[in-house]
């Protein structure tokens, strides 16, 4: 990657983050790079073109820092229980190094909720961890698709939620709802 | 009830539903029930009285009607599944009823939320019954049966904006996902 495109892409991350999509200008981020406007429009032909490249390459820096919290945690709870509460620590990291409010992190989040590839990736490593549990004998075979999807759904529903408690509160409630999820309730048949 | 305490509930609850809690006076309850202030404040000592009566009579009217809906239901479904779905078809029908803003929607019910810690107890312990019901019924396993209802407390908590946002038969269809999903489990 060109020495320009990375800063250009660096100064993306803060500003989107810190600011979100609809208050943030190129402007404001080739003044935050300190290069000029036109030379980012030669990297990237619109605003949202840059913000959507800014997020797979957050994306992928995050995802380094996620694989090593997640190989930390392995084997201190059931794996949908870690896999969770790894997301949301990691999460929680990128919100404080920012300094994300909550109308940007909603805004952020709507966004990502409206492009199916990026839903896709999260769901795909719910599936994952389904699959790899049949395999291994722990969980029941399933429409894992459909599992993948309701799991991802409740950890949106809940991310507000989450986000207003401490480490160790987050870690008990999706420990609480991820135990009654995985016993179920009904008698085994 | 006198019908003087009575036209100062219903007053009450149509303007706090309409214009939330910090959009609604005494004035405004005492003006919309045809009666004068200080009549509002023989029986209401101040507006957060007045509210949480308010609140109490339209959950009394709520639970009849919940509760014929129960009857009329009963046994087509799995208890917690409808337990869902007519609760959150009640809300939406006051939603709809009374044309409720989301953002007054809101408001009311951190206000709610904020007084209502023994509603939230008694939520809890409708949920608890439901579960033992269904151990005795050989339905469901024997389990920490408040740990789960208050995990479903939660639940119905924070899909609240995502279920009101949606149609009626898509949010049935969501609940029954969930629920089913909370029904079954995971684990073999």
């Amino acid at each position: 990657m060109a020495n320009k495109e990375q800063l250009i892409l660096n100064a993306a991350v803060e500003v989107f983050l810190k600011y979100g999509y609809k208050k943030t200008s190129i402007d404001d981020i080739a003044t935050h790079a300190k290069i000029g406007k036109g030379t980012v429009y030669n990297y990237y032909q619109s605003k949202e073109a840059l913000f959507f490249k800014m997020a797979d390459y957050n994306q992928e820096i995050m995802e380094r820092d996620f694989q090593v919290a997640l190989k930390h945690y392995q084997g201190k709870s059931d794996p949908l229980i870690n896999y969770t509460i790894v997301r949301q620590l990691e999460s929680r990291k990128m919100i404080a190094k920012y300094s994300m409010n909550v109308e940007v992190i909603a805004e952020l989040v709507e966004i990502f909720q409206n492009k199916p590839d990026k839903v896709e990736v999260h769901i795909q490593y719910y599936i994952d961890i389904l699959i790899e549990g049949v395999k291994s004998g722990r969980y029941t075979p399933a429409d894992h698709r459909k599992q993948a999807m309701i799991l991802l759904d409740i950890t949106t529903q809940f991310l507000f939620k989450w986000l207003a408690l401490n480490e160790k509160e987050m870690e008990k409630e999706v420990k609480n709802i991820f135990g009654v999820l995985l016993n179920g309730i009904v008698v085994k048949s | 009830m006198r019908p003087k305490e009575k036209q100062i509930l219903e007053a009450g609850l149509i303007h706090f539903l309409k214009f939330g809690f910090k959009g609604t006076s005494i004035d405004d309850i005492a003006k919309a029930a045809g009666v004068g202030k200080g009549t509002v404040y023989n029986y209401f000592e101040n507006k957060e009285e007045l509210f949480t009566r308010v609140v109490n009579h339209h959950e009394q009217k709520n639970e009849r009607a919940f509760a014929r809906q129960w009857k009329q239901y009963k046994g087509k479904d799995d208890p917690l599944i409808m337990f869902f779905i007519i609760h959150y078809r009640r809300i939406k029908e006051d939603v709809r009823k009374y044309n409720i803003t989301l953002e007054t929607f809101l408001e009311l019910i951190e206000n709610y939320q904020e007084k209502q810690g023994e509603k939230i107890e008694s939520k809890i312990q409708d949920l608890i019954n439901l579960l033992i019901q269904g151990v005795k019924d050989g339905r469901y396993q024997p389990a920490d049966h408040r740990k789960q209802a208050m995990v479903l407390f939660e639940l119905s908590q924070q899909y609240l904006l995502k279920w009101i946002k949606m149609n009626d038969s898509d949010m049935e269809k969501d609940i029954r996902d969930v629920v089913s999903f909370f029904l079954t489990g995971i684990l073999v």
